[in-house]
């Protein structure tokens, strides 16, 4: 009995998870026909909600989630935290076996995503994101800061790094200045909220300096790659250099000492 | 065996390869011999960690290169089969051994002598090179591997000097923090997190250093090998060495629960002043990083 309703749980659960995607794809096209008017974005927003989000986070955003491993979007960190989910591909959940970490293509189009924003962010009474402009930050103040706060998990150059268990820290070598902004003051998953700065707090202007001085450093990173020099062989650090080290480097000396000591 | 010798006998002077290889061996003695000085020099002139290992690689590079190119090319290679013969070996059968042994090894190592002077002269600056990490011992650090520069009243600042509150920090946030005057001092760097009200999992005594109950400060160095612990994973509130994986939980008195870690991070008691801003009221609760020695005694 038990395990048939675990069953039908789980089908119903795979068919809900499987709609937005076939949802996704009409809409884009209504979505460009529509204003980009707040009421009508507000109801599109809660239209798409209905469809992709509220199996598992609940009918009402700023209600209880459908499951105990679901979060409540009360709690996620509002409109920020949303829109990051989304841009980056990680909500919808591609799959339901491990944490929600891996980057994707986002399924929504540009005007849905800012529907599906607007509507939770106003549901859960923080609609606001964080302000950026890489154009008004330092590279080498982001430099100093990033080295602070950022760089012992994703590494100086951005390539991130394994945290241990099934936790890592994402590569940030092609992110958007916004990421940056919204990882930072979300804190998503293992992240901690600020990233590592002090006196972090949104929209007060020091902290928003500082965030565009990071985001203009991990921008920069795409052009001008951080390298002490060397093969980077990928940049994760130990792990990849330490198996160069072992078979390739071990292998040569092992031939090496084959030639020495062969006789002759 | 007659055969043999009189082979030899018959070609007593080096090949052209044989040459070629004793000029070989020689300058790759004369380079290890450079390389030893060289490395003595740049120790002395202040040390310079990535040429030492470089002159150091061509120390030992040299010497093994020229020994093989020798056991290779120089000595005598071929097997040499003596037939059973009666037990003592007549006095004739003696003279003609000490005579061969004359004929082909005395020539030989005469002829290698400056070889030989070169090889000596590699193992010597060798041994010089292996003398510097002898003189690099001392002198004995006395207490300074017991004490950092935090100490009763020293006020918390980040890495650039501003002065921390209980504010400064998000929930779920952390930095990393100095002694006031002491910003960038490796010893003394310790991790200032708060986390959620009512997590924290310490004994009293512990817990009286911990301001609010959610502002927690430990050293940020590994105590397995000094690595900086700087990845704080807030939703398991966990902190991991990205040397060799140690793991330690924040809430439970940043006690070690997966790695080679054997002993917590020490703890930095911390207080709000009248001006909230957040001292320490005394140094770490135990000695920062790896073991040593004498780390038992007080």
């Amino acid at each position: 009995m038990r395990r048939t309703a675990i069953l039908l749980g789980g089908i119903a659960l795979l068919a809900l998870l499987l709609t937005p995607t076939t949802g996704t794809a009409t809409s884009g096209v209504a979505a460009q026909q529509q204003p980009g008017d707040s009421p009508a974005l507000f109801a599109r927003g809660r239209e798409l909600y209905q469809q992709a989000c509220a199996s598992c986070h609940g009918p009402d955003p700023a209600g209880r989630s459908a499951y105990a491993t679901v979060p409540s979007l009360q709690d996620v960190g509002g409109a920020a935290a949303v829109d990051w989910a989304l841009r980056t591909g990680r909500m919808p959940w591609k799959d339901t076996t491990g944490p929600a970490i891996e980057r994707g293509r986002p399924r929504f189009s540009e005007e849905d995503m800012r529907a599906l924003t607007v509507y939770i962010g106003r549901s859960v009474g923080d609609a606001q994101l964080p302000e950026v402009d890489v154009g008004r930050g330092d590279v080498t103040r982001g430099r100093a800061l990033y080295g602070q706060a950022c760089a012992a998990c994703h590494g100086m150059n951005g390539a991130g790094a394994a945290l241990g268990g099934e936790n890592i820290a994402p590569s940030l070598q092609d992110v958007s200045p916004l990421d940056v902004a919204e990882a930072t003051r979300i804190g998503p998953g293992q992240m901690p909220v600020g990233g590592g700065l002090t006196d972090y707090a949104p929209n007060d202007a020091e902290s928003t300096q500082n965030v565009n001085d990071i985001a203009a450093y991990v921008e920069s990173l795409k052009t001008r790659p951080y390298n002490r020099g060397g093969a980077p062989i990928g940049g994760k650090g130990p792990v990849p250099e330490g198996f160069v080290a072992w078979v390739i480097g071990l292998g040569v000396l092992v031939l090496a000492a084959r030639l020495i000591g062969g006789r002759s | 065996m007659t055969v043999d010798r009189e082979r030899e006998r018959a070609t007593p002077e080096l090949t052209a390869e044989q040459r070629g290889a004793e000029r070989a061996a020689a300058v790759a003695f004369v380079v290890a011999i450079l390389a030893g000085i060289g490395l003595f020099v740049v120790y002395f002139a202040g040390g310079q960690t990535q040429l030492e290992g470089v002159l150091f690689a061509l120390a030992l590079g040299g010497f093994g290169v020229g020994i093989v190119l020798w056991g290779n090319k120089l000595l005598a290679a071929h097997d040499a089969v003596e037939e059973r013969h009666e037990f003592t070996s007549g006095e004739a059968g003696r003279e003609a051994f000490e005579h061969a042994v004359a004929d082909e090894v005395g020539p030989v190592l005469g002829r290698r002598s400056v070889l030989v002077k070169l090889l000596a002269g590699a193992g010597g600056a060798l041994g010089l090179a292996l003398l510097l990490p002898v003189l690099s011992l001392g002198p004995a650090p006395g207490r300074t591997l017991k004490q950092t520069a935090w100490k009763r009243g020293s006020k918390v600042v980040d890495e650039t000097g501003k002065l921390i509150t209980l504010d400064s920090i998000p929930e779920n946030g952390f930095i990393t923090v100095f002694p006031e005057g002491h910003a960038g001092s490796a010893d003394s760097q310790a991790l200032l997190i708060r986390v959620p009200e009512g997590l924290l999992r310490l004994p009293p005594e512990k817990l009286a250093g911990v301001p609010e109950g959610t502002h927690v400060c430990y050293s940020k160095i590994c105590t397995h090998a000094g690595c900086p612990v700087g990845l704080y994973r807030a939703e398991t509130h966990s902190l991991l060495c990205p040397c060799h994986q140690s793991q330690f939980d924040v809430l439970d008195g940043a006690k070690p629960f997966f790695g080679p870690a054997a002993r917590p991070l020490p703890q930095l008691p911390l207080e709000v002043d009248d001006q909230g801003v957040l001292v320490a009221t005394g140094d770490f609760d135990a000695p920062v990083g790896p073991a040593f020695w004498d780390r038992g005694k007080p």
